[in-house]
């Protein structure tokens, strides 16, 4: 057993005895105001930020296929829109450490991100004669017909724009279709969250929230974050490494996946420290355990900057260098590492 | 693209916590050394948010945890149409194209909103009757015996269902008035004609943790509750669903689904490979469409391997059962004796001793608290579906697992119980029950406001 396990295992054993010693305690544990701050700015200043950032940009790619689709020979126009979509696809990424709440309650993750992308049925839509509306994708077909990687296959190709000249005009009416059923997606999810679960969220341990206390609202923060380092190294990484099967890459068409993953971890450090990039910066969590333990404060942040150093170090694109396995082992032992820490160390400091 | 393969392991400490419990002697603890503040033995994790249903048992490791993390990948994936590079076969018609889409974070699904089309919830149908060898309801010529209310494109739904709400009004007890919501189903766009004859049930996709310890109750422990003739006369009958087993070619005891009418976790996971998604195994190899003019005839059959369906079952074995919370709260105490003593109980069975399920020493020999006795009652006219299930006749249930039952908002987001949803709180799933269980429903309906109170929040502290 290792140090860190041991400790861990002491934490826990704490919890155990604190839930079933024999004295009374409060339900809730007597912390009615205590993280309220950090659960606010983690609402706001993180999840609200980063979603509106994506509502934001998912209506400047609106723009761009519109753009393209009136200039349909306008190379740049295409350009435009695929840098449109990674600038869309930032926030998202950006955003994988907190998809409890409206992404599962209102089923928007499967809507905005599945995968693979169902090319053949893309392919009888576009042969049929049915007019490729909003409201036809949107209603009509399933969640593997939409989203971020239906979009990203119809743009690029080999992890660059195709060329303008290889659309038809049904390709181009499904792909402004079909962004707006994103930016609708988009928007919705951004709304969700401002409109009310994220003062829900924030008034953890009040009534109306169904968060029963402030503990476990800041235990759902930091198993977010462990549980997106986990699919980033065990599943993102690993699938498609261990096969060595480049069909199992997400965002294969754009060679998008190395920033999806490093995204991912910014989504981690920015949970953590209670801020978005575009924001401004709140309090986050990073405070609360450097008040209980400073050194772990620092361990975290330099091991979370070195898991994204670790990914940068993978050659791009990732799907033809699924043989780079010392840099993809480095990658994810670096991941696991961030994964550890929360795991074994930071929730244990919360947990009774 | 959600994912949680966390991989921790807490059952050394859960196992210590145990055993300092039982030297408590505050009530917490039973004479068997059982602590019911893990409702899953040694399966239980201790966690509160949305991860509530969908975390690895802490007592797995090593090649069991990867196992489990493979299951949990696959029970992850989205089908698409075939012919496809990776995950082809959807279909061609279907429910869902993912076990995680109807089962959102393993947990319960709900009946669609006003306008929203069904995707957490279908509709079994069938014709009068059973067959006379497997005693499985008769299926629709065309249909089967489940709507499948999607398809790829280019083929077309068997049909599509709505469901309108009428609200219906109560009182309790002390004259407060409570409304109700009645469920009234419409089957629209059928793609051929349906009998005037057929029947139908309306299901929602049920929680899935836990499973393994259900699996691993011995039928001996079930049905020393059975009392199917009520010969003790207390007016609860209790009477288990002899299923078809397709493994054996034979009939056992049925413990999974709303009617208890599936045996194993491997045959319910395979049937809802074939069913739900159109996603044929070697346990199933035959299309769901087979034979009806909506098949593709792709001949690709089995769409997924014996292996990636043993991952998805040992999956949905070895997910953890959450700890109870607020034990020690007075009114939670006070609502857990009257849970007792309406009579919930009684069906709603709290603990059980898991015999050895095999390959799975993690849910083998555990004290386990998931109220239920995992056999069939009469719960009124109100609840019939009136489509029989085996031996489960119109008006019988499978009495349903509790545990876990106060997390579904947070994990899931709303609080829509019983077998269609219809309920709207834990207050009114009560007040639907009649039938075996109407003088209980009569003794929650009729006590004072802070004991209904008081019966809801240990519901919630489940």
């Amino acid at each position: 057993m290792t140090l860190q396990r041991l400790l861990s295992t002491l934490a826990l054993l704490a919890l155990v005895f604190g839930l079933t010693s024999c004295s009374e305690d409060s339900p809730t544990g007597g912390q009615e105001t205590e993280y309220e701050v950090y659960l606010n700015d983690f609402s706001f200043k993180v999840v609200v930020a980063t979603y509106n950032d994506m509502r934001q940009k998912g209506e400047v790619l609106d723009q761009a296929v519109e753009s393209f689709a009136a200039d349909p020979s306008n190379q740049s126009k295409l350009d435009a829109a695929c840098a449109a979509w990674r600038g869309m696809r930032e926030p998202w990424e950006a955003g994988e450490a907190f998809l409890f709440g409206p992404a599962e309650f209102l089923s928007l993750d499967p809507s905005i991100d599945s995968w693979p992308v169902d090319r053949q049925q893309l392919q009888d839509v576009l042969d049929s004669e049915f007019d490729l509306t909003p409201e036809f994708i949107a209603e009509g077909l399933g969640p593997a017909l939409r989203g971020f990687h239906t979009v990203e296959f119809l743009l690029f190709d080999n992890g660059s724009p195709r060329n303008v000249s290889t659309y038809t005009e049904r390709e181009r009416e499904y792909l402004v279709a079909v962004v707006q059923v994103l930016a609708d997606d988009a928007a919705r999810l951004a709304a969700a969250w401002e409109d009310g679960f994220a003062q829900e969220f924030a008034n953890a341990g009040k009534s109306g929230s169904r968060y029963r206390n402030q503990t476990d609202a800041v235990v759902e923060i930091i198993e977010g974050m462990s549980g997106i380092c986990d699919e980033v190294a065990n599943g993102k990484i690993a699938d498609p490494f261990d096969e060595v099967d480049t069909r199992l890459v997400e965002s294969q068409f754009s060679w998008n996946s190395l920033d999806d993953f490093t995204n991912n971890i910014r989504s981690v450090q920015n949970a953590y420290t209670g801020g978005y990039h575009n924001g401004d910066d709140g309090k986050g969590i990073d405070e609360l355990v450097a008040e209980k333990d400073a050194a772990l404060d620092a361990r975290l942040k330099s091991e979370i900057e070195a898991a994204i150093a670790a990914i940068g170090q993978i050659p791009a694109p990732f799907r033809d260098n699924l043989t780079a396995t010392a840099q993809i082992e480095a990658a994810q032992a670096a991941v696991l590492k961030v994964f550890n820490t929360i795991e074994n160390d930071v929730k244990p400091l919360f947990v009774n | 693209m959600v994912g949680i393969i966390c991989r921790y392991s807490y059952a050394v400490i859960l196992l210590v916590g145990a055993v300092v419990l039982s030297s408590c002697g505050d009530g917490l603890s039973e004479p068997d050394g059982g602590n019911f503040i893990l409702s899953g033995g040694a399966t239980t994790i201790l966690n509160a948010n949305s991860n509530a249903f969908s975390t690895p048992a802490p007592n797995l490791s090593g090649s069991q945890l990867d196992l489990h993390a493979k299951g949990d990948a696959e029970f992850e994936s989205k089908f698409v149409a075939a012919p496809a590079e990776v995950y082809g076969g959807l279909g061609p018609v279907f429910n869902s194209n993912s076990c995680v889409s109807c089962h959102v974070r393993d947990g319960r699904g709900r009946p669609p909103f006003v306008g929203e089309e069904a995707s957490q919830m279908l509709m079994r149908i069938s014709l009068p009757g059973s067959d006379p060898i497997t005693g499985e309801p008769l299926p629709v010529p065309g249909y089967g015996t489940q709507l499948f209310d999607k398809s790829i494109f280019g083929k077309r739904p068997q049909g599509k269902f709505r469901v309108d709400w009428a609200e219906i009004s109560g009182t309790y007890g002390d004259g407060t008035s409570y409304t109700l919501r009645k469920p009234l189903y419409a089957i629209t766009d059928a793609y051929r004609p349906m009998p005037s004859n057929m029947l139908y049930s309306p299901r929602v996709a049920p929680p899935v943790f836990g499973g393994g310890l259900l699996e691993a109750i011995p039928e001996s422990a079930i049905l020393a509750n059975a009392d199917p003739s009520d010969a003790n006369g207390d007016g609860i009958s209790g009477k288990a669903n002899y299923v078809w087993n397709v493994e054996q070619s034979s009939k056992s005891v049925g413990r999974f689904g709303w009617k208890a009418n599936t045996p194993t976790l491997l045959q319910q996971t395979a049937a809802a490979y074939r069913n739900d998604m159109g996603i044929t195994s070697p346990y199933f190899p035959v299309e769901s469409a087979f034979g009806s003019e909506q098949d593709d005839g792709h001949g690709d059959d089995p769409e997924i391997s014996m292996k990636t369906l043993e991952a998805v079952t040992f999956y949905v074995q070895t997910l953890a059962v959450p700890a109870r919370r607020n034990v020690r709260d007075e009114t939670v105490r006070r609502g857990e004796v009257l849970f007792a003593n309406l009579g919930c109980a009684s069906c709603h069975v709290p603990s059980f001793q898991t015999g050895v399920l095999t390959n799975v020493p993690e849910v083998s020999n555990q004290r386990i608290y998931p109220y239920t006795d995992l056999l069939l009652h009469d719960v009124g006219e109100e609840l019939a579906d009136r489509r029989p299930d085996f031996d489960a006749d119109g008006r019988e249930w499978r009495t349903p697992p509790l545990w876990g039952i106060g997390l579904t908002s947070i994990v899931n987001g709303h609080t829509f119980f019983l077998h269609d949803g219809r309920a709207r709180s834990l207050a009114e799933a009560i007040l639907w029950h009649g039938g075996e269980a109407e003088a209980a429903r009569e003794g929650f309906r009729t006590i004072a406001k802070e004991d209904r109170e008081a019966l809801i929040t240990f519901l919630e502290s489940l």
